[in-house]
């Protein structure tokens, strides 16, 4: 029962009969009302028409009887009265006197008896078991000299209503069907846009296709539902190709942890079991000589250790993006030679030469990240020493393009070791990749230094790239651009200095530093130019040193207990009078944060150099501001 | 040399790389030590400056091991993100400082 219920509810058709349904019930109610109330009002108006014709036609027989009345003239009435035999609904018909006395009469029924009328003078009707009576005054001269009687059968209006409802409930069917119909041909478009979406949300949800687009010409609000819909899809597909994407990564990324762990505890392992190994080994033995060998065998895989954990840690910072880059001003020259230096015992151990070669233009100190720069060449100079077994190894940096405030650096590392094969070479900048197996038992190293090498590269907007040929040697190339030191005025300044042979002998100098190491290099420097420096903790001792004595210039460090570098020269600044207060002011600072120099020359200080200092450049800045 | 690089006091005299040594062997470990306190007690404005103090000390004695992470303390303090990296930097920064104070000793015997 609850089944059928349910199956013929309402709320389970579909769509189009609700539509169908609403619009028909509405037009047949509202036709079924229509011709209830035509019905009914032509019930009433007939009546009344009955009611008005057989009062006139009471009048003109009242009127073509006014003579024979007054004459006493019945069978002329009665002639006259019988006319009315042609109408088969009036039943009988009588003409009285003025005292109410029969003059003429009518009548179809027989047995009918006019003795019982109670004849009323005035216009009036009366109503009876479906009988109509008419009772209707003859007038003569504003004399009421009798009246007309008529009885009239009101079956006339019931055969009437009969016929007439019959007509009705015909054009109520037609109308009906015709209105069903325009419904049925209009509900088309109401539903069919519905149940198409219907339709495709059903099938996207069966097989998630979200390809399925439905097609949309009009403008109306199904039109724009239709559109939004469109649009939805669109987005949810593109939403989940996202996510796909994006899940795809995530799995990536848990792949390549999870290699990069198992990698990694092999890596950390060996050296790790090489020094539990040789610590107990040398604790064991007695003989100096072996505990000796072993302790440089611990020496040898700490350092290896050391370097797989570097590795790690900088692998890692980059990969979530960690990394951090110095601006600082450093010699390029200078820095490769420290690498070649560093690389030099190992080259000297394989017999192979290493050279290097900068071009004459590259400007002598750029602004970047020696730290990075000395860690990519060590990592390329490494790998060619290490896969070079006889041979050379060269260094070659060469200007590739410059404008007013950077410089293009292409750096080359060039060997003639055993080559990569062309098949390995896209593969080599991934991280734990080796050219083969065997290099790595054969050479060892994690294979992460490349990977990392390369993104030291693009994190600083330089690209890397690769040629070899096997058994004949292997050339890596990356360029990275630098900003570069000095403006053209810096430059002309310095060369200024230059010619006039820079001095700053007998220069009296407040070094104002409570690092005793920075304390140190600073007074041998200056010392070393023949400087006279006196030396204050902190700024409050550098205001009460300056107060009594007479300087050419402060060298400043910025962080101090008690009282900082920028409070102190705020004070120089604002509490002594001139020329004191104008003293040349030297900010000394352990680095190049961002906006630095302006906090310090918003401080009251003129310039800034970077610690540890390069010699002579502390030099050109002092007798820049001294002179 | 394991940890150290030397080469800016390859042209000073005996009297001066002494004096330096000895200062580096003196404070590195003080400064190390504070970076430790620092850390644990979560004043990474102090930490900051420590990590500050040491860094130029850090470039003068050529430990190329701590050049980028001194740098990566000192930014990580000032501007309080990424403070999980710190425990790790750190351990590395006063195992490294310590192996190159101890490092010199022995170049000092």
């Amino acid at each position: 029962m609850n089944k059928l219920k349910k199956l013929f509810s309402i709320k389970n058709l579909p769509l189009k009969y609700k539509v169908m349904g609403s619009n028909g019930i509405t037009n047949i109610i509202t036709l079924f009302a229509v011709c209830i109330a035509f019905v009914i009002y032509d019930r009433y108006t007939f009546k009344e028409n009955i009611i008005k014709e057989l009062h006139q036609e009471a009048e003109i027989i009242g009127q073509n009887n006014v003579a024979a009345i007054k004459f006493l003239d019945a069978s002329t009435s009665t002639e006259s009265i019988n006319s009315l035999k042609s109408n088969p609904y009036i039943i009988n018909a009588a003409i009285y006197t003025s005292d109410n006395k029969l003059f003429a009469s009518f009548q179809q029924d027989s047995s009918y008896s006019f003795d019982n009328i109670n004849v009323l003078n005035t216009s009036a009707e009366l109503e009876d078991n479906k009988i109509l009576e008419i009772f209707h005054p003859i007038i003569f001269n504003n004399n009421n000299i009798g009246t007309v009687y008529l009885s009239y059968d009101l079956t006339i209006i019931s055969d009437r209503l009969i016929k007439f409802s019959g007509i009705v409930f015909l054009v109520f069917i037609l109308a009906s069907i015709l209105g069903v119909l325009i419904s049925l041909y209009f509900q088309g478009f109401i539903s069919k846009p519905i149940l198409r979406l219907t339709k495709v949300v059903k099938r996207i949800s069966e097989n998630g296709n979200y390809s399925v687009k439905l097609s949309n010409s009009g403008s109306d609000e199904l039109s724009q539902l239709i559109a939004s819909f469109n649009d939805m899809i669109n987005k949810i597909k593109t939403q989940n190709e996202e996510l796909v994407k994006s899940k795809e990564i995530a799995e990536q990324s848990v792949k390549a942890k999870e290699q990069f762990l198992a990698n990694m505890s092999h890596e950390v392992r060996t050296p790790m079991n090489g020094i539990i190994g040789l610590s107990k080994l040398a604790l064991k033995t007695k003989s100096q000589d072996k505990q000796l060998g072993y302790i440089r065998g611990i020496v040898t895989s700490s350092k290896n250790l050391l370097v797989v954990i570097n590795d790690i840690l900088d692998i890692s910072k980059m990969d979530a993006n960690k990394m951090t880059f110095e601006a600082i001003e450093f010699n390029l020259s200078n820095t490769l030679s420290s690498v070649v230096e560093l690389l030099l015992p190992k080259a000297v151990e394989k017999n192979i030469k290493i050279t290097k070669n900068i071009a004459k233009d590259i400007p002598k100190t750029i602004i970047g990240d020696p730290t990075r720069l000395t860690q990519i060449l060590l990592n390329l100079g490494g790998n060619a020493i290490k896969f070079t077994k006889k041979g050379q190894v060269n260094f070659k940096i060469e200007k590739l393009e410059e404008s007013h405030s950077k410089v293009k650096i292409q750096f080359q590392i060039e060997d003639t070791g055993i080559g990569i094969a062309a098949d390995k070479l896209d593969s080599i900048f991934k991280s734990f990749e080796q050219a083969s197996t065997n290099t790595t038992r054969e050479y060892g190293g994690t294979g992460l230094g490349l990977a990392i090498s390369k993104k030291l590269i693009e994190l600083q907007k330089g690209h890397i790239s690769v040629k070899s040929t096997l058994e004949v040697g292997t050339t890596f190339t990356f360029y990275i651009t630098y900003l570069k030191h000095h403006t053209e005025d810096d430059k002309k300044t310095i060369a200024k200095i230059d010619q006039n042979e820079l001095s700053i002998e007998n220069a009296n100098i407040l070094l104002v530093e409570d690092n005793p190491i920075n304390q140190l290099v600073a007074k041998e420097t200056l010392d070393a130019f023949k400087a006279n420096t006196t030396i204050a903790e902190n700024g409050i001792k550098a205001i009460e040193l300056f107060a009594k004595n007479d300087f050419d210039i402060i060298l400043m460090d910025i962080q101090m207990p008690e009282m900082d570098g920028y409070e102190a020269s705020q004070k120089i600044r604002k509490t002594f009078e001139q020329p004191k207060k104008d003293i040349p002011i030297i900010a000394m600072t352990a680095h190049a944060i961002e906006g630095e120099k302006e906090r310090c020359i918003k401080a009251g200080m003129d310039d800034i150099i970077t610690k540890p200092f390069d010699e002579k450049q502390l030099q050109q800045k002092i007798q820049q501001l001294i002179k | 040399m394991a940890y150290l690089n030397l080469s800016a006091f390859e042209d000073k005299s005996q009297e001066y790389q002494t004096k330096i040594f000895d200062l580096f062997i003196q404070y590195m470990p003080i400064w190390l030590n504070d970076l430790q306190i620092h850390f644990d007690n979560k004043d990474w404005k102090q930490l900051a400056n420590t990590a500050h103090t040491i860094k130029p000390n850090i470039l003068l004695f050529g430990i190329e091991a701590l050049r980028g992470d001194i740098v990566d303390i000192e930014t990580i303090a000032r501007e309080r993100t990424n403070l999980d990296n710190l425990d790790a930097l750190i351990k590395k920064t006063i195992d490294i400082g310590l192996l190159a104070v101890e490092e010199l000793k022995s170049i000092m015997k």
